[in-house]
């Protein structure tokens, strides 16, 4: 049972975004990570169900990030969506190589995202409600 | 000549025996007599019943007496072998898995299956990426049309928008115009020349804010795509030098010798002349607002497929990077000479605007320090195509409005003068040019009524008797119409 979401983006906005349509699909604890290395120790120290990643970080590549979260956790690990502004094949392909759950592309209305979402929360129990 | 088979029987039959099976069953130089296995329930056995392959719980009933047999054990059974190597002489040959040849091959087998599981491990990441990024593509598509939509109705607001406030403007401001004149000019009493010299300079910003209204008026209306050209055939060589003379009293002034190159021959092109007239004041006018000496340079040259006209001065030229935003909206490059000259930064947009409805092309060629040249082309027509576009306007007009019915009516006059001319075999082919350019022209021809004397085309919700019954209709109508209009 997911109950709390880690979202790394660099993106303010895209943030936003992404917070506004987690809380919509139910999840109520969600922690913000502006880069790959904040979101890497967050992944330790709040232990989230759920990541939310953008492939394009400042610092470390966002599949970089998705194979360090899945490797270090093992089975422990928490489920990956990659979002991304770009959308690209060679890209989808490295997202699902590093181990991520699900890969989306940013839209303002955040269609991507929560069809994303549902498909984890059909995978997984879903969000406490 | 067929190739001689090898007869198998394979004894044992769990992972390596179904491998083997997968292997061998469709090679041609092997046959599988059998697979031999006391578990009936094992994968082997499965296997092999699924490949149609005979099975039994003991070999002998694989063994006829005068075949070349050999047999496989994959059984791992001691006593199993050791039976089997007694079978061994000329005619049956018994293999088992410690025999090299057997566990090359199954390794080669086991190495084959991995690899192959691990590409199509592969290819699904890859088609899974794939469809994400269809998924991804398809989303962006769908937004970006949303986007567009959107766009196009803030672009029709602002026109909209645009032209209400202008006509609005333009009504108080004739008024004020009209009562300072008259002040001015002493026909409310008695005015000191001080006070006309101010109310002189009232008058001429008010005349500079209606060119302003003016010019705002007209781009709005081209943007919105409502500027209607009054088009005729017209030489366009005495339209520019009609339009040169204008400013032969400025130029003198100035000091600017204005240089002329006219291609020999007068040329007709089909256009609106106010609107041209427009695009060449703007243009010569910006010229010798911007050059304080030198000589202005006109010409316009026969292309053939279309006339190109240019205005190039020895002012003192625009940068390269702002020559691609020259022809936007309130882009003003450099102060005019003379304050009251000013302009209102859409002189540009304007004739941009109208040689492209005349669907030509205008742009601009500059060196700084050197002088620029504008040059624009208006293409030639023939009857053809200006019968062509003008049905497409008016096709497009009646889509625009959005009205149910649209009648297109065409009126030949001079008919009988005509075929007098003409003869009437020629009158006749090119009314039946005409009648199969229209149904080029007009959309859905199958939803056309052609007849004799007219063509109709329906709306998709129309039967055609309903067509035809509004036909009649509409004719009476219209000849009624037209009867009233040629009395009046």
């Amino acid at each position: 049972m997911i109950k709390k979401v880690l979202v790394i983006d660099d993106n303010e906005q895209d943030r936003k975004i992404a917070e506004r349509y987690l809380k919509k699909s139910g999840y109520s604890e969600i922690v913000m990570a502006i880069n790959g290395q904040e979101g890497l120790s967050k992944v330790n120290s709040e232990n989230p169900g759920l990541v939310i990643l953008d492939t394009m970080l400042p610092d470390i590549v966002g599949f970089e990030v998705c194979q360090k979260i899945k490797e270090s956790k093992g089975p422990q690990a928490p489920l990956i969506i990659m979002m991304t502004g770009a959308v690209d094949a060679v890209d989808a392909v490295r997202a699902r190589q590093s181990g991520a759950d699900d890969y989306c592309v940013k839209t303002a209305d955040g269609g991507p995202l929560l069809a994303a979402l549902k498909n984890i929360s059909e995978k997984d129990i879903g969000p406490q409600t | 000549m067929e190739q001689a088979k090898i007869n198998i029987i394979i004894i044992g039959a769990g992972e390596k025996t179904k491998a083997l099976l997968e292997l061998l069953h469709s090679h041609n130089t092997v046959r599988i007599l059998g697979v031999v296995d006391k578990d009936s329930s094992a994968i082997g056995i499965k296997c092999a019943q699924k490949l149609g392959i005979p099975t039994a719980g003991d070999y002998r009933e694989f063994l006829a007496r005068n075949e070349q047999v050999e047999i496989i054990d994959l059984s791992e059974s001691k006593e199993a072998r050791e039976e089997l190597g007694r079978l061994s002489n000329g005619n049956t040959k018994v293999l088992d898995s410690r025999a090299s040849i057997i566990g090359i091959l199954l390794q080669e087998l086991n190495d084959k299956t991995s690899e192959l599981e691990k590409i199509r491990a592969e290819l699904d990441i890859q088609s899974w990426g794939l469809k994400k990024t269809n998924e991804g593509i398809r989303t962006l598509y769908k937004e970006l049309e949303k986007k567009n939509e959107e766009l196009s109705k803030l672009d029709q607001l602002k026109s909209d928008f645009l032209s209400t406030v202008s006509h609005e403007l333009r009504t108080p401001l004739a008024t004020i115009k009209e009562t300072v004149l008259q002040i001015r000019d002493g026909l409310l009493g008695p005015t000191t020349p001080r006070q006309q010299e101010f109310l002189s300079m009232c008058i001429d910003n008010t005349e500079r804010l209606r060119r302003i209204i003016d010019n705002l008026l007209d781009l709005s209306k081209i943007e919105a795509g409502k500027t209607e050209l009054k088009r005729k055939l017209t030489d366009i060589m005495s339209l520019v030098k009609r339009t040169c003379m204008t400013f032969s009293s400025k130029l003198s002034s100035k000091g600017l010798e204005i240089k002329i190159n006219f291609s020999p021959e007068a040329a007709e092109v089909y256009l609106d002349e106010d609107k041209i007239i427009q695009v060449l004041n703007n243009l010569i006018g910006n010229s010798v607002k911007f050059t304080k000496q030198g000589f202005i340079g006109i010409s316009v040259i026969d292309k053939g497929d279309f006339i190109e006209c240019s205005v190039s001065d020895t002012g003192k030229g625009i940068r390269e990077e702002d020559l691609e935003r020259l022809f936007s909206k309130f882009q003003q490059f450099g102060q005019a000479a003379d304050p009251e000259e000013k302009g209102t930064g859409l002189g540009l947009a304007i004739s941009k605007g109208i040689v492209e409805l005349h669907r030509g092309k205008i742009w601009a060629e500059s060196k700084l320090g050197q002088g620029t040249r504008f040059i624009f082309t208006l293409p030639k027509y023939n009857p053809r195509q200006v019968l062509k576009e003008r049905i497409t306007d008016s096709l497009r007009a009646g889509l625009r409005t959005q009205e149910l019915i649209s009648v297109l009516i065409f009126e030949l006059s001079g008919f009988s003068a005509l075929e007098e001319r003409l003869g009437r075999q020629k009158v006749v082919s090119f009314l039946d040019d005409l009648a199969k350019m229209l149904q080029e022209e007009l959309p859905s021809r199958e939803r056309m009524i052609v007849e004799a004397d007219a063509m109709f085309s329906m709306l998709k919700e129309t039967t055609k008797a309903q067509a035809l019954s509004l036909k009649d209709r509409l004719l009476s109508c219209a000849s009624e119409f037209l009867k009233k209009k040629r009395a009046g």
